[in-house]
């Protein structure tokens, strides 16, 4: 008792002054807005003598690099020091408050140097269940903590998961069913404000992984929550606010591909909202009447557009795309992810002669608008939209013949069908075939090659063979 | 034009880390003291891969006890770092001294412990009951794996656990259910036949590494969608450099020469991209004034980018080919140097020495009509997409 006494009182003189000034930086009139940034060292560009170790300019708060060796140590020994008087039980509480807000304070200060600190997050989540049961005020200002942090560190996965977790405690002290009404407002609102942040920060941070798992998580949990309710209550108003919600995020993705056109994320993401958007007409096919317009805080109004159209629109305005960067690999694959998505669509509705006249459009189209040898661009440009432009067509073809097997298992036992299957369901028509071989030796795979001859073996040297080496 | 390998240089470089890192002015040791342990097996296993056991073993002062001297600051060895970092709350190894357990250093830990044939240490014996009861309360109802007691589900937890519970051989236990393992791992394939870290997340050359090494402990190739496509879309990382990028249109990057290098070679389809391409990719990440490998030419060199670009060097096998293009140092003793370079497992991680010794589990697939021809590979399960799981006579 008397060494806690002791270390205690040790600790009241010795809280070094590099905490609490970085503490009271972050006070300040604009919390939410406030960004940080670490400084490179510029003494010996600028001839500048100045050892500084914070700066703050308006919203803007730096850190400048070369004391972060110095400064990490005086954060990791207050929070280790105070870590293991916390974790000794016998400690009062007069004394326990203050040692807590001690903690807090040096987890703040460690996390924005060290943001992937999983022991730092794990205490800093303890503190918060401890202190604040039921409130949600200590949740809010942990998303604003967790923003100012992404300014500077976008990539910590351990950052994001605590993003996640915090969301959830959230929810959690407002998952009342019998506060519904609040709740679906509160919902939408945490959704918007998350989806804004993804948003935000893929913008600084391209392709930023977790930024975009994030939006997904939130779109997610407004399409699982909302499922919940209207299977509770069977009331149209969640699923209209899921499928308002779900068409946003395409029209947003589609107009998002214009201007980063190298956003593989995205790509993904898009894929996967077409995918909620079949999941969730499934579901409530038979439930939503064209129009409605609800109560006064949640006004949507909606024309039901049907999913097929939905579908159709996306390839159109794939296809114009294509047409504006015809040389950028993602903008490709972007219509890969769109029919492959579309050809499913069709599968699972055994729309079979729709399943070919969709290929077959689709390889038209792109034979005659990027492989036809009149249609020419600036050289290598030409060269790189012809190798995606061929690769695509085998994609689909690759795509079309999984297909065709899923077909064959379902329909044991039937004759072929419509134009397009062989007898035995297995293997594409004669002309998919041929056309497949002619294209895979029109990018320099030959017959005689011992490995299969797909033109994922042989990536090097098509593009190789097409682009000139680096 | 060929670049030269500086075996030497990286020899120095990696032995000279733990110096530096833990030098109070360190940049690099203040941002990841919280990692500690996995950069001490990256360290490690590097080294491993370029002079004998023996040789690593005193160069980092691997193992404990009656290896030492009795010199009087004789610093604790790396075994005696890896047991004062258990946690005995969870039951895990932290990243650091005084941290809370998580399944990524308990697994670097584990790894470490084999590198110094330390699984049989009367400290672990009594750590082991903890360690495993730790994994098995991470995995939820569905199969997947979280890090820790707050939750976060990813693949690579999956991975973590498979492997290290392998490791300890307790696979037959019943201490995890691989098969629900396996199965969730499955439900993260996407469309493009790739994997991310849940399900609909993107497709990542990391965690697609994390999903087909799982599914090969778990000998659950066979559960694999579209195994072409995935290899597809591994074979098209490889840019116009040689290196490999981790998704469409980024940067090649020297770690993912070993995250789609393994998967490939797990897949039997290693020769989807050009090994010597990538070869002279790695190689040119070197630093040649002061050794290690950085993740792309002209960068600075790291621990973690030195241990992948090594252990892609070996997975294609050009530290170990006498005729390789890929020569030595003249001056460091030259092709003698070859013999001496360990081989690197792909589902493991680990020397394949020291896979075999375990007795370590795995399984490959071999597409149809191709035929084995890597050696490391021949002690496993064998996939081959025909519907059969064969055993191969060694």
């Amino acid at each position: 008792m008397f060494c806690i006494v002791s270390t205690i009182n040790m600790m009241m003189e010795a809280r070094p002054e590099c905490i609490t000034e970085l503490c009271n930086l972050l006070q300040g009139q604009f919390p939410s807005q406030l960004e940080i940034t670490i400084l490179p060292d510029r003494s010996e560009e600028d001839d500048n003598d100045e050892n500084y170790l914070y700066l703050k300019d308006g919203i803007h708060l730096g850190i400048h690099a070369p004391n972060i060796p110095y400064l990490a140590k005086a954060f990791r020994n207050e929070y280790y020091t105070l870590r293991s008087l916390l974790n000794n039980k016998t400690i009062d509480e007069n004394h326990l408050s203050w040692l807590e807000k001690r903690l807090w304070d040096a987890i703040t200060c460690l996390l924005l140097i060290c943001p992937d600190h999983a022991t730092a997050w794990s205490d800093r989540k303890r503190l918060l269940i401890s202190d604040e049961l039921g409130n949600c005020n200590a949740f809010y200002s942990e998303i604003i903590f967790l923003n100012l942090l992404f300014s500077q560190h976008s990539k910590a996965p351990n950052a994001w998961s605590h993003r996640k977790w915090t969301c959830k405690q959230i929810m959690k002290n407002n998952d009342s069913f019998e506060r519904k009404h609040e709740f679906r407002k509160e919902l939408l609102s945490w959704s918007q404000e998350e989806i804004n942040t993804c948003i935000r920060i893929a913008e600084k941070y391209p392709k930023n992984y977790y930024a975009w798992t994030h939006r997904r998580y939130s779109i997610e949990t407004v399409m699982d929550l909302g499922a919940c309710y209207a299977h509770e209550y069977g009331q149209n108003i969640d699923h209209i606010i899921a499928r308002e919600a779900l068409k946003q995020e395409l029209e947003s993705i589609q107009k998002w591909l214009q201007t980063h056109v190298s956003d593989h994320s995205a790509a993904h993401y898009g894929g996967e909202i077409l995918r909620l958007m079949i999941i969730h007409n499934k579901e409530c096919k038979d439930t939503l009447s064209d129009q409605h317009k609800i109560d006064n805080e949640v006004k949507v109004e909606t024309k039901h557009k049907p999913i097929d159209d939905v579908l159709q629109e996306n390839m159109i305005l794939c296809r114009d795309l294509i047409d504006k960067f015809a040389s950028n690999e993602v903008i490709w694959i972007w219509r890969r992810i769109s029919s492959k998505i579309h050809l499913e669509y069709l599968r699972d509705g055994l729309h079979l002669a729709l399943l070919n006249q969709f290929v077959q459009e689709e390889i038209d189209d792109v034979m005659k608008h990027h492989l036809n040898k009149d249609c020419v661009s600036e050289k290598e440009d030409h060269k790189r939209c012809i190798l995606f432009g061929t690769t695509y067509i085998l994609w689909l073809l690759a795509s079309l013949r999984r297909n065709y097997q899923f077909f064959s298992l379902e329909n044991e036992g039937e004759n072929g069908i419509i134009g397009g299957l062989n007898q035995d369901h297995e293997e594409l028509s004669h002309d998919f075939c041929e056309l497949e071989k002619r294209l895979i030796h029109s990018i320099g795979v030959s017959d005689d090659d011992s490995r299969t001859c797909t033109p994922a073996s042989n990536i090097w040297s098509i593009k190789s063979g097409m682009i000139s080496d680096s | 034009m060929s670049f030269p390998f500086h075996h030497s240089l990286h020899v120095q470089y990696i032995e000279g880390l733990a110096s530096k890192i833990d030098n109070p002015s360190s940049y690099e040791g203040a941002v990841t003291e919280h990692l500690r342990m996995s950069g001490i097996y990256w360290s490690l296993t590097a080294l491993s891969l370029l002079v004998s056991a023996e040789d690593a073993d005193k160069r980092m002062n691997l193992a404990s006890g009656d290896l030492r001297s009795s010199t009087e600051d004789q610093k604790p060895s790396i075994i005696d770092f890896v047991f004062e970092c258990f946690d005995k709350k969870s039951g895990g190894f932290g990243g650091n001294k005084m941290q809370d357990g998580h399944i990524l250093y308990t697994l670097s830990a584990i790894q470490i412990l084999a590198l110094a044939d330390a699984l049989e240490d009367e400290r672990f014996l009594m750590m082991k009951p903890k360690v495993i009861s730790f994994i098995k309360s991470l995995q939820q109802k569905d199969g997947s794996f979280a890090g820790d007691q707050w939750g976060e589900i990813d693949t690579r937890f999956s991975y973590c656990a498979l492997s290290a519970i392998s490791i300890c051989g307790e696979l037959d236990s019943g201490a995890i259910d691989i098969n629900k393992a396996a199965e969730y791992i499955v439900s993260c394939q996407n469309f493009d036949g790739g994997f991310g870290c849940h399900p609909g997340a993107e497709s990542h050359a990391g965690q697609i590494f994390t999903c087909v090494g799982a599914l090969s402990i778990a000998c659950r190739l066979d559960l694999l969608k579209d195994e072409e496509l995935l290899c597809w879309w591994l074979a098209e990382r490889q840019c116009d450099s040689g290196g490999l990028n981790g998704r469409p249109e980024k940067q090649a990057d020297v770690c993912y020469s070993w995250w789609i290098l393994s998967s490939l070679c797990i897949l039997g389809r290693v020769d989807w991209i050009r090994g010597d391409k990538l070869a002279s990719f790695i190689l040119k990440c070197q630093d040649e004034d002061d050794g290690g490998i950085a993740d792309r030419p002209g960068d600075m060199a790291d621990v973690f980018h030195t241990f992948f670009g090594i252990a892609g060097l070996s997975l294609i096998g050009v530290l170990h080919e006498q005729n390789s293009i890929v020569h030595v140092d003249e001056s460091d003793g030259g092709e003698k140097r070859k013999n001496e370079h360990r081989m690197i497992d792909p589902i493991y991680a680990l020397p394949t020495d020291v896979v075999r010794k375990l007795g370590l589990r795995g399984q490959i697939a071999i597409p149809r009509n191709a035929s084995m021809t890597d050696d490391r590979l021949k002690c496993y399960d064998v996939y081959n997409n025909a519907g059969e799981s064969k055993q191969l006579q060694m």
